[in-house]
This record gives C-alpha cells, sequence and structure tokens, in this order.
C-alpha cells in the first residue's frame, strides 16, 4: 500500500475534516442527481425518480461515514480525537497527571539507569573483533586454583597448541611518565607482540613490535594508545622515531594505536614483553595469557585440547608443573567477572519498584474510573463500542507512560552521571556506562509495557458499567465495592512488593554493618599511607634503593606529628599480590602440587607498629636483617595455628620455593589481618626484611608507605608529602590518603549495592505508602454517607477511627504476609551479596515487617482521622 | 422475477478495474458500465461503490482528480494505474481459475 498517500490523506482529513466530508458529498450528490436524471428520461415523475435513486444508492448515511473512514479518519484519526481529549483531561486534572506522570518517571527512571549499567557491563559486547572468540587462559594450580602461567609455559602454550589462531601474554604494569611538569602514573601495558593482530588492530602510525624486540638487550619500544598521543604529543603526525621518559629511561616510539584500543585494562601505552630464552623459570606465575580461537574450533574442543597439553607438561617437568591445569574462560566472562549476581539484583530490585509504580498509577486511573463513571456511561448509551472506549482509555494510559518515560530518561541520563560518578572503579567498564540508544529502546519498550500493565485493570473496569446504575445521580453501589476490591488487591500486592525489597535492603545493611564492625587487624585510625615509586635513571642499583628507602623512612619518622614510618610491598585488603609455596624444615617432605601456600610481603621495620598489628611473639624485622645475616621471616598467627598448632613456630625454618639462600628462620608472630578482604578469613602470611626480601634478586622499588600519626593525619599528609619530595624532586608520591579511607575504599562495591538498594526500597516504600493512603481517603470519601449515619446512630469516634485503619490494616497485614513468603523464596538469590547473614535473617525479617506495618498505620490514621471529622448532618446531605 | 444475485466477496474490485480499464469514468458512470456489461444480470447497491472506489485507491490501483462530466457538471474521474493494470490481469486470471474449479466440481454428478 502506498503509505505516503494514505498518510498524506489522514493528516489532510486531520487538519480540514469538512473538505473530505464535502468532497464525498459532492460526488455522491452528483450520483443522484445522474440516477435521478436517467430515471426521468425513462419517464418517471421527478419525485419519483428522485425516490427510486436514494433507493438504488442504499443508506447514504452509513456509506458517507464508510467512505470518510477510507478517505479520512481510520485509526488515525480517531487516535487524534484520543490524543485531544486526554490532553484536555490531563490538563483539567495537573494534580493527577503529575503525581501519574512522576510516578511512572522514577519507576522507569531507575530501571534505565540500573539497565544503562547492564547494558554497558554485560550486554554490550567488548570493543574488539568477534569477542566470542577471545579466550582467557589461566594456569589451574591444585592448591591456588586459576592462576596466571608461567612464562614458559606460556611459550610452551603458544607452540603446540592447534586451536588458537593467536595466543598473547600480557602483564598490567604502570610506570611513570616525565611531563616536564613532574611525574604521572600511566598503565602500561606488557604485551608479546602478538596481543595486536590478536585483537585484530592496526596503528594508525608506524608498526607495532617485532619479536626481536621481546629478546632482552634490545631498543627500548614503545607504542602509544591515541589518547596518550593526543594529549602528549598534540597528535604529533611525526612522533615516530621520537623518545619518551619511561620511569626515567627513554623509550623510542614505534607506532600510534587507534583510538579505542586500551587492553589490558586501560592502558595508553604498551612495551614489549621480555623473554629472555636462557632465564627461563617455572617457577614464577605472573603472566596473563589471551588467545584467539580458530574459526572452526570451539571453547570446549580447545579446553579439551589444551588440558591434553598441560598434563603432557606436567610429565614432562614435575619438579615444577606436576598437577598444573590449564582453565579456558571466554574474555568477556572474565572481564565482567562477580559482579553479575549483583546487577541481577538491582535489575529485579528496579522491576519491583517499577511494578509498584504501575500499581500506584493503576490505582489513581482506578480512583478516576469512579469519577469518569458517568461518562463513560454516557459515550456508551450513545453508541460507543467497548472497544471504542478501552481504546481512549489506552490512549490516556499511554500517553501518561510516555511522558513518565521522557521525564524517566532524563532521571536516567541524571542518575547514569551520578552512578558512574559514585561509582567504584572496580566496576569493570564503568567507563563505557551510557544512555545509548539501546537503552533508549529499552525505555520505550518498558514505557509501553508499563501502559499496558497499569491501564489493563482501569480500562477493563471503565468498559463495563452498569449503565442505569452509572448514569442515576451519585450511583455507588456493587461496581463500586467490585473497583474498591481491585484497589485493595494492588496495594496488597504493593505491599507485599517492597516488603521485599526492603528486606533484601536490610540484609544488606545488616551485611554492612557486620562487615564495617569486623576487625581489620591492624589499628587505621591516624595513619596515613601513599605510594612511592623509585626510577631506574636515578637509582640505578640495590645500594642506592635501599640506601634510599632507609633515608625515605627516617625523613618520614621526623615529620612533625609522626610517630613512626615503614614500608610494605603491599597493603592488606585488596587480594594477594605474591603468594607462593613453601616446606617447614624437619618436616616429612611434601609433593610440589600438595604443598601449602602463603602470602608473602617486603616489610621494613616498625611496619606492624606503624600500622598497630600486635607483635606477639619475638621480634620485629631489623635493618640489619640484610643478605649477608641469615635469613629470616615474622609469620602470622594463622600461619602459626595452622602449622604449629600446639608448638612454638619460633626457631624454625621455612624454604619458599623459588628463594635463595639459606631457609628463612622464624623469628617472631604477628596479629592477622585481612589481607584478602575484610569479609574473607585471614590467610597465612610471612613478611620478609626488606633488604633480604629473599624470592628477588633486586630491592623493590615500589613500596607503600604507612605513617602513624599523632594528631589528624590529614593535617600531617602535606608536611609529610614536602619532607619526603625535599629528599627528591622528582620522587613520585600517588595515592596519599588516610588509613580510614583505605578502608573504606575497600568496601566500595558492597556500599554502592548496599546505597542502591536501599534507595530503591525506600522509593517502594514510599510508594506503598502512598497507595495505600490513596485507598484509604478515597474509601473514605466513599463512606462519608455511610460513616454519617453511623455517627448519628451513636456511633464514637474512636469506632469510625477503628473502622477505617481496620481497613487499612487488613491490606497491609495481607500484603506483609505475602511479602514475606516470597522474601523467603528471593533473599536465597543474594546469598553472594550477604555477610555473616542468613537470608532469612530473622532479626531483619521482623523489623522490617514491623517497620512496614508502622508506615502503613501512619498511611491510615490520616484519612481515618478526617473520618471522624465526619459532620453527621451534613454528610447525610452529602451527595 | 427470479432474484438477483449478490456479488460474491472481493469480486466488485474486479469488477471496478475491468469497468475503468476501458476508459477513465466517474463514479456513476463506473457503476453503469457494470450494469451494461453486465446486461442487467447483477444488481449492485449503487451506494457501496463509492468505499470500494476510496478503498481501491488507496492501494493505489486507481487514481482520481476532478473533471467535468458529459452533462458539464463538476465529477470525479477515476483512472487505472499501471499497478491497477497489472492487477486486473492477476485478477483476471485469479478468476478464471476459480471459476474453472467451481463449474468442475458442479458438474460432477
Amino acid at each position: 500500500m502506498p503509505w505516503k498517500k494514505v498518510f498524506l490523506d489522514r493528516l489532510r482529513a486531520l487538519r480540514d475534516s469538512d473538505a473530505v466530508h464535502r468532497e464525498i458529498d459532492e460526488e455522491m450528490r452528483f450520483h443522484l442527481d445522474m440516477r435521478t436524471e436517467e430515471n426521468v428520461r425513462k419517464g418517471m415523475s421527478p419525485e419519483e425518480a428522485r425516490r427510486e435513486a436514494e433507493k438504488r444508492f442504499g443508506r447514504i448515511t452509513r456509506i458517507k461515514e464508510l467512505g470518510y473512514e477510507v478517505r479520512g479518519g481510520g485509526w488515525f484519526e480517531t487516535l487524534w480525537q484520543d490524543l485531544r481529549y486526554g490532553v484536555r483531561m490531563f490538563l483539567k486534572q495537573p494534580g493527577f497527571t503529575l503525581i501519574a506522570v512522576l510516578t511512572l518517571a522514577l519507576g522507569i527512571g531507575a530501571n534505565t539507569a540500573i539497565f544503562s549499567v547492564v547494558n554497558a557491563v554485560l550486554l554490550r559486547p567488548l570493543p574488539l573483533a568477534e569477542p566470542e572468540r577471545v579466550v582467557w587462559l589461566s594456569d589451574m594450580l591444585p592448591q591456588a586454583g586459576a592462576v596466571p602461567t608461567s612464562l614458559p609455559e606460556f611459550l610452551d602454550w603458544k607452540d603446540q597448541n592447534q586451536s588458537f589462531e593467536q595466543l598473547a601474554a600480557f602483564l598490567n604494569s604502570s610506570m611513570f611518565i616525565d611531563t616536564g611538569g613532574g611525574t604521572q602514573d600511566m598503565p602500561v601495558g606488557l604485551v608479546t607482540p602478538e596481543m595486536f593482530a590478536l585483537f585484530r588492530v592496526n596503528p594508525i602510525l608506524g608498526r607495532t613490535f617485532t619479536n626481536e624486540e621481546t629478546l632482552p638487550g634490545r631498543t627500548r619500544v614503545a607504542v602509544l594508545g591515541h589518547s596518550m598521543w593526543q594529549s602528549h604529543f598534540g597528535s604529533d603526525p611525526n612522533v615516530i622515531g621520537k623518545t619518551i621518559d619511561l620511569d626515567g629511561v627513554a623509550y623510542t616510539i614505534i607506532g600510534v594505536m587507534p583510538g579505542g584500543f586500551s587492553f589490558p585494562d586501560r592502558a595508553e601505552l604498551w612495551r614489549p614483553l621480555r623473554i629472555n630464552p636462557n632465564a627461563l623459570d617455572r617457577g614464577p606465575h605472573y603472566l596473563h595469557v589471551v588467545g584467539r580461537l580458530k574459526p572452526e574450533v570451539t571453547l570446549t574442543q580447545a579446553q579439551a585440547e589444551m588440558s591434553t597439553l598441560a598434563a603432557r607438561l606436567s610429565a614432562q617437568h614435575p619438579e615444577k608443573n606436576a598437577g598444573h591445569g590449564v582453565k579456558l574462560q571466554l574474555l568477556r566472562d572474565v572481564v565482567v567477572g562477580d559482579i553479575r549476581p549483583a546487577l541481577f539484583i538491582l535489575l529485579g530490585a528496579v522491576g519491583f519498584v517499577l511494578l509498584i509504580a504501575c500499581a500506584n498509577v493503576a490505582n489513581l486511573l482506578l480512583g478516576r474510573v469512579g469519577v469518569r463513571q458517568k461518562e463513560t456511561a454516557v459515550r456508551t448509551a450513545l453508541g460507543a463500542s467497548r472497544l471504542r472506549i478501552v481504546r481512549q482509555l489506552f490512549t490516556e494510559s499511554m500517553m501518561l507512560s510516555i511522558g513518565g518515560g521522557v521525564a524517566g530518561l532524563l532521571i536516567a541520563v541524571w542518575g547514569v552521571k551520578w552512578l558512574v560518578s559514585m561509582g567504584p572503579t572496580t566496576i569493570p567498564r564503568v567507563h563505557e556506562i551510557a544512555v545509548d540508544p539501546r537503552v533508549v529502546c529499552f525505555t520505550l519498550l518498558i514505557s509501553v509495557a508499563t501502559s499496558v500493565i497499569f491501564g489493563l485493570a482501569p480500562a477493563l473496569q471503565a468498559s463495563k458499567p452498569d449503565l442505569t446504575d452509572a448514569l442515576k445521580e451519585g450511583g455507588r453501589t456493587s461496581a463500586g465495592l467490585h473497583r474498591n476490591r481491585l484497589r485493595s488487591m494492588l496495594v496488597i500486592s504493593e505491599v507485599a512488593l517492597s516488603l521485599v525489597l526492603l528486606i533484601g535492603a536490610g540484609l544488606m545493611i545488616r551485611s554492612f554493618a557486620k562487615l564495617s564492625r569486623i576487625d581489620p587487624g591492624f589499628n587505621p585510625d591516624g595513619v596515613l599511607k601513599m605510594g612511592v615509586s623509585l626510577l631506574v635513571s636515578k637509582y640505578p642499583d640495590d645500594e642506592r634503593v635501599a640506601s634510599f628507602y632507609s633515608q625515605l623512612l627516617e625523613q618520614a619518622a621526623a615529620t612533625p606529628g609522626v610517630v613512626s614510618a615503614a614500608a610494605i610491598s603491599d597493603l592488606p585488603l585488596f587480594g594477594s599480590n605474591t603468594s607462593d609455596n613453601f616446606t617447614i624444615e624437619g618436616r616429612p617432605p611434601v609433593a610440589q602440587q600438595d604443598q601449602p601456600i602463603i602470602e608473602y610481603h617486603i616489610v621494613t621495620p616498625r611496619y606492624f607498629e606503624s600500622m598497630g598489628i600486635p607483635l606477639l611473639a619475638g621480634r620485629d624485622v631489623a635493618w640489619t636483617d640484610t643478605k649477608q645475616a641469615p635469613n629470616v621471616v615474622v609469620i602470622n598467627e594463622a600461619f602459626a595455628e595452622r602449622h604449629f598448632a600446639g608448638e612454638s613456630p619460633m626457631g624454625h625454618r621455612i624454604s619458599l620455593q623459588g628463594q635463595e639462600r639459606d631457609p628463612l628462620l622464624i623469628v617472631g608472630v604477628v596479629g592477622n589481618v585481612r589481607q584478602l578482604g575484610l569479609d574473607r578469613k585471614p590467610v597465612s602470611e610471612v613478611f620478609v626484611p626488606y633488604l633480604q626480601d629473599p624470592l628477588s634478586k633486586n630491592y623493590q622499588r615500589s613500596m607503600t608507605i604507612v605513617a602513624r600519626t599523632n594528631s589528624d593525619p590529614g593535617a600531617v599528609a602535606g608536611s609529610l608529602r614536602a619532607a619526603l619530595t625535599s629528599l627528591d624532586k622528582s620522587l613520585p608520591v600517588y595515592d596519599l590518603k588516610p588509613m580510614t579511607e583505605y578502608l573504606s575504599d575497600s568496601l566500595a562495591r558492597r556500599r554502592f549495592n548496599l546505597i542502591l538498594l536501599t534507595a530503591f526500597a525506600g522509593v517502594a516504600l514510599v510508594l506503598a505508602a502512598v497507595g495505600i493512603y490513596g485507598v484509604i481517603s478515597y474509601g473514605v470519601t466513599q463512606r462519608t454517607h455511610e460513616i454519617g449515619i453511623r455517627m448519628a446512630l451513636g456511633a464514637e469516634k474512636a469506632d469510625v477511627l477503628r473502622l477505617v485503619v481496620r481497613q487499612g490494616m487488613v491490606m497491609a497485614l495481607g500484603g506483609v504476609a505475602i511479602g514475606l513468603l516470597a522474601s523467603f523464596a528471593l533473599t536465597r538469590l543474594m546469598e553472594s551479596l550477604l555477610f555473616g547473614v542468613s537470608v532469612t535473617d530473622p532479626l531483619t525479617f521482623t523489623v522490617i515487617a514491623l517497620l512496614l506495618i508502622s508506615v502503613a498505620l501512619l498511611a491510615c490514621i490520616v484519612p481515618a482521622l478526617r473520618a471522624t471529622k465526619v459532620d453527621p448532618l451534613v454528610a447525610l446531605r452529602y451527595e | 422475477m427470479a432474484k438477483k444475485p449478490d456479488l460474491p466477496q472481493g469480486t466488485l474490485d474486479l469488477l471496478v478495474l475491468k469497468a475503468l480499464s476501458l476508459s477513465p469514468m466517474h463514479g456513476y458512470g463506473v457503476g453503469q458500465r457494470i450494469q451494461q456489461l453486465a446486461e442487467d444480470m447483477l444488481t449492485v447497491e449503487e451506494g457501496t461503490l463509492y468505499p470500494a472506489l476510496y478503498r481501491i485507491e488507496q492501494k493505489g490501483w486507481i487514481e482520481s482528480e476532478w473533471g467535468v462530466s458529459e452533462n458539464n457538471r463538476r465529477a470525479r474521474f477515476y483512472k487505472l494505474t499501471r499497478k491497477g493494470r497489472k492487477q486486473l490481469a492477476i485478477e483476471e486470471s485469479q478468476w478464471e481459475h476459480l471459476t474453472a474449479a467451481v463449474a468442475k466440481v458442479l458438474q460432477a454428478t
């Protein structure tokens, strides 16, 4: 059908329906005149001729209507009429309209905002070619599970597999770049040359790495990311061949990547991963590996092949590789990680909020059905079909929800901005979150779905009014009662839904409270932390590194307000940094794959004192524990309990895998800290002296400094930084913050989930209260007459109060009962988000149920009090 | 007099297209022509012609414009479009197929 012509015709009819009617009239009059003339020619009298012509023509009014339906009006005009009528209705009742649109906007906006997050994190494919073929490979260790792999294993995988087009290894790192005005920390990817081909990206300038450039002793080269090229080199087209200063060493720029490529982890700069074929050690596991599957190979096939390969490698290198397997996962799943359940819970929660919003608007509309009953009855009596009336009411619902959708989209745009700004950086892909076309489609879709949900009940209600009843003055009989039942049911569902949300939020709040009360194992009050990193150019050898750190700590401790200062390789709470297996001297030998695992840290003297970690036995590490002195180690309580139950660990010696020199003599035991996070049990840990560091030939250049102050750490921060940079102006000092802030950062993602879920539950509570209030106060208005009679017959105010409140509380209690049942079934789903609280925690369930009942009571009492003020005389006259 | 048969559903479109295939014509003329061609064997409620004409026009098979009739009155003239001519051919062959099939069934003894 030529839709354009049809559309133009319809539009013309809308603009000037009279003209269309006139044309049709004229055409038919012409027909009748012609027929009449013909009849006259045949010998009829003019009157007879006309009559005969009209008879042959048929029912002229109906035919004109039919013609107009085709030529002009049709559904288009009906819609237009309904829209205009709807706008008039809404403008006449601005309060109603505003509340309905705002309620919907809240529901739709919250849904859109959370969907934007889900969309960016879970739905939108990774920004790379054929992401479904890009796989993440980890080593599977019998003790530690999935871990990065070792360089020789990676090379074996690469050379011996049949499943992958490319296999590439990389490391996340960060380097300091000299910007002229100071040093700046930059994420850097250390990658093998295959990485770029694997991700199907080509440089826009220059080239990427060659295999040659991974060998030791070659020129230092780097590839720039697009935004780095813009910000640091002003998009210089002749940048190739220039040098860039990283950690104080010059690198030659050989290529520039296109925008949008920043793997791994927002890297803006890439260096070749060094591969020294003469120093391949299967001990240290630190390399991440990704691969692109060949087109015909499935993930399962690749997994099978790699497992066989791993088994073969285990057999070839039993001393280091025994029991090692390989685990393949889609890169997408690794990137998204463990946020999936939390997001689905939030999505479910906003879904509930939207349902509650729908119920509220449906309630408002049902309230209006009563008001509009007469109007509908009149229209029906005048011949409007039931379908016609339903259609008109649906048009109105649709207008409300589209209004709500547009307002909701605005809320969402604002909400997403807020989410991204306050969202923890630990949310993967957080910088990709945005309101994109897909999100807008989603909003549109839920707006339409919403209008169907909340519009259905009122429309069906309204379309079958009892005609005679409604037309009678003030008819409020059986139909009204039925409608009230429907409204009560809506309110009951609202209460039930919000109870589920509130219980969910309550459980999260309890978890959070429990976590916040967990003793991290150290005392964060008054402690400052900061990262420090020494540039290779300034501190090329171990002596200089070591002497600088001891100087630095002296300077820090001498700063006014600082009580003690020390350094550690990695602070607690954010997971494992270095772990290793070990054996205890004098114990029966254990196969390597069965050896226990410990967390390994390098500390300077006074670290435990500065952090407030108690020294339970023995001594702290000392500056005299050097590479010349016997190796010593301080262990934590968990280690002591697990491996030296019932005896003193002091004086025993342990050997770490891959360590240098003699076994480590245990000289001290310290209290446990929550190394892997507040929500994880303490694990076995060892602390080695900075100057010994038996796992490494060189001293650590990057350390975290902790300084205990005797006053406000914020006040000391500035002078501490000044004191440190006075030793070396170019010293990069970063992440300077109070330890309390660091501690609360470790709960950032939980706090994020908590705030969102609590906000949704709060909105749900308010909506449910409004719903109860609306129905009860409508009920009071309707029953004014009855209440008047009761009072005239001697009912006390208290009786009336009880009457009204009872009606509301029946609904509230019904909703609470259903909600409790639903919560028992649903809170299981959020188990992974909870800590230290059972999913059916009786306290939470009780408190929340009571809270909701009190709010419901409050929502009933206001209209109930109004009911007690009814003047019987006025009420009886009131019609 | 035997009652003249009503038109089967959908055949009116075919007749209108056929009538207009001879020359452009106003609505009254279309009715007249169908009657003539059918040699008065069919009866069409004349009014129903108009909604049919509008519908066919919306389908793009015919188009209309105001013109002057044989007795010098303003009248709306309809004419077949290229698309309409194609449609006529399709409907004619369908109709022949259908009647042949129905005839075959009815001839069975």
